[in-house]
C-alpha cells in the first residue's frame, strides 16, 4: 500500500473518511464534513487519540493533541491535518 | 360496617402520614451523617494513616477498607430508620474476586455505598466533582480513587495497572446515573477499553430499586411513599477473552465488548427479578 500524498484537502477528507469506517465502525452514508464526531460519529475521546497517532504515523509529523481540543466536526480535522502537511 | 371502617382508616391514613414524616426526617439525617462522616474520616483517621502507614499502596488498601466499612454501617442505619433496605444476593463472587473489573447499572445515588458495603476493599472510578466537593474530597483522595476526567489514556492506563495488581476496579459502564424512565443509559466504551488492556474478567452487578427516589434529578426531599428496596444481585463473571477478536483494532474490540455488556444488562433488567 502506498502512502496517499494528501496535498489536497479532498484527499485528506478520504484518508480520515477510509480510517472512520475501517477503526471506528462508523456507517459510510453517516459521514459528512459537518458531522460531529463525538455526538454523530460515536466516537469518543479514546478514539480521537487513537486517530491522531493514525495521522502521525501517516504523515510522519507530531500531530499535538492541544491542536485537537477544538476539534468537533470532520471538516475541522480535514482543516488541521490539511495545515499540518502543507505547512 | 362504614361505622367501624372510617375511624380505622382514618388512624392508617394518620400513621402512614407520621412514617412518612419520620421517613423525611430520616432520609435528611442521611444525608448529613453521610457528608459529615466522611468529613470526619478526612480530618481524623486519614491523616493519622498517613503518619503511621507510611507505604501508600497499603495506605490506599486501608483507607479503602474503612470505606468499606463505614458504607456497611451507613447502610445499616438506612435499614434500620426505615428509609432504605437492602437485599444482596452473590456477596462472596465479588468478596472472592481478585483483579476484575465490577460494573453495575446506575439507577441511584446509592448504588456505589452498596455495592462497596458488600466488600473488604475495592478501587473505583469516581466522577472528578467529588476531588473538589469539601466533604468527599479528602476520602476519596486518601483511597487514592481513579477520576474520571484525567487524560482518557491515563484513566485507562491506572485502572488497568490496579487490575494486574490484583485489585478490584468498581466502574459505573454508563458513566453516570441512569436518566429516570429508562432502563438503562448509553455505555461509554471506557470499561471495554479498561478490561481489554488490562485484561481483565467483568462482574456484573445488576442493580433494582422499587422507587424512582434518588434518581437522577430528582431531589432528596422528595421521598417515595414507602421504604426504598434495592435488589441487587452479581452476575457470572464475563471473560474478556473470547468475546473480542484480538487481531482486529482497538477501538472495534471495544465496541465489540461494549455491546455485549450493554446486551447482558439489557437483558437482565428487563426482566424483571429474574
Amino acid at each position: 500500500m502506498t502512502t496517499p500524498a494528501m496535498q489536497s484537502r479532498e484527499d485528506v477528507y478520504q484518508q480520515l473518511h477510509d480510517y472512520l469506517v475501517e477503526l471506528f465502525e462508523v456507517p459510510s452514508e453517516d459521514i459528512s464534513p459537518d458531522a460531529r464526531l463525538f455526538e454523530d460519529l460515536d466516537l469518543d475521546s479514546i478514539d480521537a487519540v487513537d486517530l491522531i497517532v493514525k495521522f502521525q504515523e501517516l504523515i510522519g509529523k507530531k500531530v499535538p493533541a492541544t491542536e485537537f481540543r477544538s476539534v468537533r466536526t470532520v471538516d475541522d480535522v480535514v482543516e488541521k491535518i490539511h495545515a499540518l502537511v502543507n505547512a | 360496617m362504614d361505622k367501624v371502617r372510617l375511624p380505622r382508616n382514618k388512624a392508617r391514613t394518620a400513621d402512614h402520614k407520621i412514617r412518612q414524616v419520620w421517613r423525611l426526617f430520616a432520609t435528611g439525617l442521611a444525608f448529613c451523617i453521610f457528608g459529615v462522616g466522611a468529613l470526619l474520616l478526612a480530618l481524623t483517621l486519614f491523616p493519622l494513616m498517613m503518619l503511621v502507614i507510611r507505604d501508600r499502596t497499603k495506605r490506599r488498601h486501608a483507607a479503602q477498607f474503612v470505606i468499606c466499612r463505614s458504607f456497611r454501617l451507613f447502610c445499616f442505619v438506612l435499614n434500620i430508620t426505615g428509609v432504605a433496605s437492602v437485599e444482596f444476593d452473590g456477596r462472596e463472587k465479588l468478596n472472592q474476586a481478585r483483579g476484575k473489573l465490577i460494573i453495575a447499572n446506575h439507577p441511584t445515588l446509592l448504588d456505589v455505598v452498596i455495592i462497596l458495603a458488600q466488600m473488604d476493599r475495592c478501587q473505583c472510578v469516581v466522577k472528578h466533582q467529588l476531588f473538589r466537593n469539601p466533604f468527599m474530597a479528602g476520602v476519596v483522595r486518601a483511597a487514592g480513587f481513579i477520576r474520571n476526567d484525567d487524560n482518557p489514556e491515563k484513566l485507562v492506563a491506572d485502572a488497568a495497572c490496579h487490575l494486574r495488581n490484583g485489585d478490584c476496579v468498581m466502574i459505573f459502564p454508563e458513566g453516570t446515573r441512569t436518566a429516570s424512565g429508562e432502563i438503562l443509559g448509553p455505555l461509554q466504551r471506557g470499561v471495554a477499553n479498561i478490561a481489554i488492556n488490562a485484561p481483565a474478567d467483568l462482574i456484573p452487578v445488576i442493580v433494582r430499586c422499587n422507587h424512582d427516589t434518588l434518581k437522577k434529578g430528582t431531589p432528596w426531599y422528595q421521598i417515595p411513599p414507602t421504604k426504598i428496596q434495592y435488589n441487587v444481585r452479581v452476575g457470572s463473571t464475563i471473560p474478556v477473552t473470547g468475546k473480542t477478536d484480538p487481531s482486529e483494532g482497538r477501538a472495534r474490540q471495544a465496541r465489540a465488548l461494549t455491546t455485549v455488556i450493554k446486551n447482558y444488562f439489557c437483558d437482565r433488567l428487563s426482566h424483571d427479578h429474574a
